[in-house]
């Protein structure tokens, strides 16, 4: 019986598989940075060995400043102190004074100027990597300064390819040689290293926050409804266990002691063995073909709410594990029957190298397909390796405990510690105890024996001192917010005005933007809240605008607030608001919206007026009126900071 | 309203139930005349917040036995104000030909407004389901995008939809599916729980 399911579920597999291979030749190249995807006009594509990619990319993933002089016919990509000047259709290039020749110039195509990703991007302090198998271009950005010199990593064999293959820069590619044959452990399969070090540390001293925000509000919002390549995937993942983590480590105490043998912090709680369950789930559902449905979205979600409110008792937790586990047949492991057919088989858990913001979990044997989630209160990450057992050596240094512990740790890494999580099925149990809170994103790469990860993603450079402002443009993308009198999306009105406000307010050196959005697209309300608290921002502002159609009449501009902390910069800015707008008052509100009852910092919410009234909608799509009412936010901003 | 009559009011729908399971004539209550809203009983500002405690008991009445054996309910039907600041409440017959029917026709109701004193907050809400399943009310809606409404509109119409359903005894918990999918808001202001709970 076992054999027949394992002979089905392996028919079934290469049925699924088989197209996937076949269309995974023809598929456009995909971009990443740091582990999400970023979607340009136009998909990247391969000339004369080299790959361009959209000028937008290039401007907002990589936090530079582009401008286009059409005389010259020449961009010009500024960042901190590094300006690279291209010229469409020729060869040359300037990086400061010094001239660089190109292999392939710089084109434009459908009304899309593209750019050489490998030069610019180095030349910017971004690594670049060519992934031949899910031909992706993976682009690496360091946010902390001096963090990551690259010596400790090395190329892993498939970053040849169109990439590689011109070796545009030529300074970059020496100097991480010259850094390779000093690294003492190199790690294959980590990201590409970093730009020459000490290029590295000039671009870095000058990256804004407003940058990192940037390209990870917009490598965030890529991701959604879009086909989700590998590479994004298990990130996915993460941020969904992170959501449930509240509610997970709150149940910890209900659930505490009927389950696993308490081997401190490492497993504890039933509820714990739900999350995986509930990855288990998602991940069954999301893996063939790698693609990631709606469905599969959907399923986890519903695991993991079920995982989250299930009420710790043990009925609903033998509940869940079952759910997992059928899940995990599905999946196409054939779990059991590779188990009983050679038992020794199982892919063996070596250890951990960490490198700068690179994380390897070495195997041997296979690779087992990892469960991810991370917990807070202290920030952990913990690896699950199901189908894998420990390393003899690994599992005589265990204490009585069963928890075993090693010498590995980075700026991120404040200690890993491994476990023997379950024996049947047997599953190894990493947890990574975090010294900075911070994403963590698998990096899929076929490097044999290698679960390859990064910190990163949407973490933020640590506060210099100056005040950090989260501007958040309501709605967008699948989201059009309220509609006009006249039939126009709220969301239309919202963007450009919040764009002002942040233009307005990056002149004052004093201050530091960081955006929830800066195009058409839906950051969850989730994800606005957790920009703006893990960048610590001291202000959080969501513009908005109103509507109710069924009563045209009605006008007016609102302030909402919800935490008491907010009271006084609702108050304040409500009052530079309404003198900018001149719409009737509908005074400040306390109420619970989701984005300014979650900020942990003073919040507010701007229904600057009513988009269903045709006089106010006439005002609120003027450029003058947006002018004035940016002004006036921007200047309760400041005034609340104290600064003029 | 005191206490003492929403015990009152419990009581006599606790009999009527009765005899409606028995298919009986009607008894104590007369039975609703006139279909439409009864301005009398309208409320000014926040009734709910004097209600909260005591869930209001519905009215059934029965029509004398006709050949569909329509099912009448006096039911309470919320809107936002004309300024869209508050809710209000309204009363209502409707009649549906079985119970089960009853909490779709009450949302209908929400997509009309009954006076011009009043705004209908879900205006641009289609309701396609509403079938009770474990003391829990599954919701499948769509909303035109001429029905997305403002922050303060989001959290009225979510009051509006809590209220007018949860003046049903047995209704413990509803999902509202905008077009069979669990979303995270409904007009991205407000957090939507699956479900939201009494």
């Amino acid at each position: 019986m076992k054999k027949i399911t394992v002979w089905l579920v392996l028919l079934l597999s290469s049925i699924l598989l088989l197209p996937a291979l076949v269309s995974a030749a023809e598929a456009p190249i995909q971009l990443f940075m740091n582990g999400k995807p970023l979607v340009g006009e136009v998909p990247p594509r391969i000339v004369n060995g080299n790959t361009l990619v959209p000028i937008r990319i290039i401007a907002e993933s990589l936090g530079s400043e582009v401008s286009w002089e059409p005389k010259e016919r020449k961009v010009t990509i500024e960042k901190g102190k590094t300006s690279i000047q291209l010229f469409i259709d020729k060869t040359k290039a300037l990086v400061g004074s010094q001239a660089y020749e190109l292999e392939t110039a710089p084109m434009i195509a459908e009304g899309n100027t593209l750019l050489p990703v490998r030069f610019v991007s180095e030349q910017l302090g971004v690594d670049v990597k060519w992934d031949e198998i899910t031909r992706s271009v993976f682009l690496y950005q360091n946010e902390e300064a001096n963090q990551g010199d690259g010596s400790e990593t090395v190329d892993s064999p498939q970053s040849e390819g169109p990439v590689k293959a011109g070796d545009e820069a030529p300074a970059g590619g020496d100097e991480a040689q010259a850094n390779n044959a000093k690294a003492p452990e190199p790690i294959a399969g980590c990201p590409a290293p970093r730009a020459p070090a000490a290029k590295q540390a000039e671009t870095a001293g000058e990256q804004q926050p407003t940058d990192a925000a940037e390209a990870n509000a917009a490598s965030g919002r890529a991701a959604e409804g879009k086909e989700q390549p590998a590479g994004g995937k298990s990130d996915r993942t993460s941020d969904k266990a992170e959501n449930r983590t509240d509610a997970a480590s709150e149940k910890k105490k209900e659930a505490a002691g009927t389950n696993k043998p308490d081997s401190e912090g490492i497993v504890k709680t039933s509820s714990l063995q739900r999350e995986s369950s509930a990855d288990q789930q998602q991940e069954g559902q999301s893996s063939a073909g790698g693609k990631k449905t709606e469905a599969a979205d959907a399923a986890g979600k519903e695991a993991g709410k079920s995982a989250g409110q299930s009420s710790g008792t043990e009925i609903a937790g033998d509940k869940q594990d079952s759910r997992g586990e059928a899940a995990n047949t599905l999946n196409g492991e054939a779990a059991s029957g590779a188990q009983t057919d050679k038992a020794a088989a199982l892919p063996v858990f070596k250890g951990v190298k960490v490198a700068g913001e690179c994380l390897v979990v070495m195997t041997d044997g296979g690779e087992p397909e990892p469960k991810v989630f991370s917990l807070s209160g202290p920030d952990r990450i913990v690896i699950d390796l199901p189908q894998a057992v420990l390393d003899p050596e690994l599992d005589a240094r265990v204490n009585p405990q069963g928890e075993g512990q090693l010498a590995e740790n980075s700026d991120y890494v404040a200690s890993i510690r491994y476990s023997l999580f379950s024996k049947e099925p047997s599953t190894v149990r990493i947890v990574i105890d975090l010294a900075k809170k911070a994403k963590f994103t698998r990096v899929e790469e076929s490097v044999p024996n290698q679960l390859t990860f990064v910190f990163g993603g949407r973490s933020f450079p640590a506060k210099s001192g100056k005040p950090r402002i989260v501007l958040d443009a309501g709605h967008g993308g699948k989201d059009p917010g309220t509609t006009s009198a006249s039939g126009r999306h709220e969301k239309d009105f919202v963007l450009p005005l919040t764009l002002k406000v942040s233009e307005l307010l990056k002149q004052d050196p004093r201050l530091e933007i960081v955006l929830t959005r800066s195009d058409d697209t839906y950051p969850e309300l989730s994800e606005r809240v957790e920009i703006a608290n893990l960048a610590q921002a001291d202000l959080f502002v969501s513009i908005h605008g109103n509507s109710v159609l069924d009563n045209p009449s009605i006008r007016g501009t609102e302030t909402y607030y919800w935490t008491d902390q907010s009271r006084e910069f609702a108050e304040l800015m409500h009052r530079h608001l309404l003198a900018a707008t001149g719409f009737p008052d509908r005074k400040v509100k306390k109420n619970n919206f989701y984005v300014i009852r979650n900020t942990e910092m003073p919040s507010v919410l701007l229904e600057i007026g009513f988009l269903s009234n045709p006089t106010e909608e006439a005002l609120m799509y003027s450029e003058a009126f947006q002018d004035k009412v940016a002004a006036s936010i921007a200047a309760a901003i400041k005034e609340q900071l104290n600064l003029d | 309203m005191t206490a003492k009559m929403w015990k009152r009011a419990a009581l006599a729908a606790a009999v009527l139930a009765v005899l409606a399971g028995c298919g009986q004539k009607p008894a104590a209550n007369p039975p609703t005349e006139s279909p439409g809203t009864n301005p009398g009983v309208s409320q000014g500002a926040n009734p709910g917040a004097e209600q909260g405690a005591n869930p209001p008991a519905v009215n059934e009445s029965q029509k004398p036995a006709n050949e569909q054996e329509k099912k009448e309910y006096t039911v309470k039907l919320y809107y936002a104000d004309a300024q869209i600041e508050k809710l209000v409440e309204r009363e209502k017959s409707v009649s549906v030909e079985q119970e089960s029917d009853k909490y779709l026709a009450v949302l209908k109701e929400l997509a009309t407004s009954p006076d011009s004193q009043t705004i209908a907050l879900c205006k641009g809400f289609t309701f396609h389901s509403a079938a009770l399943k474990d003391k829990q009310l599954n919701v499948d809606l769509s909303i035109s995008p001429e029905g997305r409404l403002g922050s303060g509109g989001e959290q009225l119409v979510l009051d509006a939809i809590k209220r007018t359903l949860f003046q049903f005894d047995e209704i413990e918990s509803f999902d509202l599916l905008v077009d069979g999918q669990q979303v995270e808001s409904l007009m991205g202001h407000m957090d939507l729980p699956h479900p939201i709970k009494r």
